[in-house]
């Protein structure tokens, strides 16, 4: 243990980031490990829990309500349970849910095979202007969706495509590659360079370098990407909104909106259609855990 | 590095999709959206060169200015917020004694973030429903029935009605990159704040605040981008009123192009906004160096 003039120095000056890089995450929840009160602590953390969960509860608990019941006894238990609610819901949002279901089975693939690609041959391969064309890539990171809404808009009106689903999935298929590619260049370029060596003198050429070594390594990543994407297609709302006018083709986060109007101000069934858009998106979450708080926060690095 | 070059065939095969689709549907975009600002472009007519008009005319636009107010609030707010609440949830779950409720607690903090988003602002439209909303409801039953409205109904308080969605305003991204953060402190470092005596604020206050710095820092940026752009919910919740209570610049944009066919003059204000956000991030970046420097 160091003498206290170190801690004075990390407490009241400034800190070294040698210090800072010094983690030691073994030591979390040791018992040096200062606390505030605990009980005060706990108090606290459930309460802004119990008041972040709330408004969700409250859509469970009013998705099997009648209106009836809402309006005389909105906090009581639901006298009868309306499961048929979700019954209702479930058909009336069914189409919309395979809309998505269709765009993300066909984008999602589509991002992981072509970013793996780009970012082996950008991270592993060598030619001329490699580094140029990983910037430009880059590039794209600062480039904000408002500048480019219109005449993506313009473009996809152009090529004849609104109102299909090549209006979705073709640009979904190319934004979803900027951070594909940027994962990808970067944990394909961490890797030793002896792994790549050894299946070169084995003979083995770039495909199948690729193919054998480099996509079963960096699954970790393809699923942070996978779920990035995901997440991304399935909360899209303006650009389904201005290219898909045919309710056919139309995805979920437009179609509920059209739903919510549909049930009339008939809460039940319109709540209970809230809960089960939510649940595709809570599956992923409950399989891939980690992958996607992986995923959030390393989006959060695109800026 | 091994300086034998690949053969460019190979090397074709694997970009070539990813280059065609970017430059395609990226970088075109990009470029049209930088020279189409600059036109005179309506709706089933060709682009006409107009140099600065559309700026000229942004400027004289009074709905474009009035929108520019609730942005600022709505920048001024989302900001605060990200640095307030999820700091204060990421701390006290560091001082739980129990590392598996913190991993409970945290998950079920962040569970609100794989609701859809629409479904999260479809329900807050409920919550703020003028019948049977929520928060009528819970005022109604704390016995303040008269307070009692429609909120996003109301110019006096649609704004407001906005800025509270998601309240506590506690989990989500902010918490996890704190947590994130918090995680990265070495233990030694608060090994020797025990030594010192240096506790609970104070320690919050001189020790950890500061380490979270470069956390912080990508919080307000990402905050900032992502509120100048973010028009869907608005669109959603009040359409940008009542009246005009609720406008914001890109929902301006928005309107501009896809209901009043104003292809030109929606991309000047799309210029606009990329070159704010632009300017923000550019910034950031700087004041980053400077810190690094002084660290």
């Amino acid at each position: 243990m160091r003498p206290s003039r170190d801690a004075r120095r990390a407490g009241f000056g400034p800190i070294q980031r040698s210090e800072v890089h010094a983690t030691n995450v073994e030591k979390r929840g040791s018992r040096s490990r200062p606390r505030l009160s605990d009980v005060l602590c706990w108090t606290a953390l459930l309460i802004l829990l119990g008041m972040s969960l709330l408004p969700f509860a409250m859509m469970l608990l009013l998705s099997l309500k009648t209106n009836a019941d809402i309006f005389t006894r909105f906090w009581g238990l639901p006298q009868p349970a309306r499961w048929d609610f979700y019954r209702e819901a479930a058909v009336a949002l069914r189409g919309y849910l395979l809309n998505t279901l269709i765009v993300t089975v066909v984008v999602v693939p589509g991002v992981l095979l072509f970013s793996s690609l780009a970012g082996y041959a950008l991270a592993r391969l060598h030619f001329r202007g490699r580094d140029e064309v990983f910037a430009l890539i880059v590039a794209l990171m600062v480039v904000p969706g408002i500048l480019t809404l219109i005449p993506t808009y313009a473009l996809v009106q152009s090529m004849g495509l609104l109102n299909t689903r090549w209006a979705l999935i073709l640009p979904y298929l190319a934004g979803g590659q900027v951070l594909g590619v940027v994962l990808c260049r970067t944990f394909f370029a961490s890797l030793p360079d002896e792994l790549f060596e050894a299946m070169r003198l084995d003979g083995a050429g770039d495909f199948q370098i690729y193919r054998y070594l480099a996509l079963p390594l960096s699954l970790p990543t393809l699923a942070t990407i996978a779920i990035m994407s995901t997440l991304g297609i399935y909360n899209d709302y303006i650009w389904p909104l201005v290219t898909i006018s045919d309710s056919n083709l139309q995805t979920f986060t437009v179609g509920v909106t059209r739903f919510a109007g549909e049930f009339n101000l008939d809460y039940g069934p319109t709540l209970a259609g809230y809960v089960i858009g939510s649940l595709p998106l809570i599956v992923l979450f409950a399989i891939g855990m980690r992958a996607f708080v992986q995923g959030v926060t390393s989006g959060a690095l695109k800026a | 590095m091994n300086p034998r070059r690949t053969p460019i065939v190979v090397v074709a095969l694997m970009l070539a999709p990813t280059l065609i689709l970017l430059a395609l549907f990226n970088y075109y975009p990009a470029v049209l959206g930088l020279s189409r600002a600059f036109t005179r472009w309506e709706m089933g007519e060709d682009p006409r060169w107009i140099g600065m008009g559309n700026f000229v005319a942004m400027w004289h636009d009074e709905f474009l200015r009035l929108s520019l107010r609730n942005l600022f609030m709505l920048l001024v707010a989302n900001v605060l917020k990200t640095l307030t609440m999820p700091l204060l949830v990421a701390e006290l779950l560091m001082s739980l004694r129990s590392l598996r409720w913190q991993y409970i607690l945290r998950t079920a903090f962040i569970l609100p973030m794989v609701v859809p988003g629409m479904v999260t602002m479809l329900l807050w439209s409920f919550i703020y429903d003028g019948s049977v909303g929520l928060l009528n409801q819970v005022l109604e039953a704390a016995g303040m029935g008269a307070l009692a409205r429609s909120w996003l109904g109301e110019s006096a308080t649609a704004l407001w009605a906005i800025i509270g969605i998601g309240f506590p305003w506690a989990g989500g991204l902010a918490l996890l990159i704190y947590l994130a953060g918090l995680n990265q402190i070495s233990g030694d470092v608060w090994d020797s704040c025990q030594v010192d005596g240096v506790s609970g604020l104070k320690r919050v206050w001189y020790v950890d605040l500061p380490l979270l710095l470069p956390q912080a820092r990508l919080l307000v940026i990402l905050t900032l981008i992502g509120t100048m752009q973010d028009f869907g919910s608005i669109l959603i919740l009040t359409g940008g009123g009542p009246g005009l209570a609720t406008h914001v610049p890109a929902l301006h944009m928005y309107f501009q192009a896809f209901r009043f066919g104003h292809y030109g003059y929606a991309a000047a204000i799309g210029l606009t906004l990329f070159i704010a956000i632009f300017a923000l991030s550019l910034l950031n970046l700087l004041w980053g160096r400077r810190l690094e420097k002084l660290a």
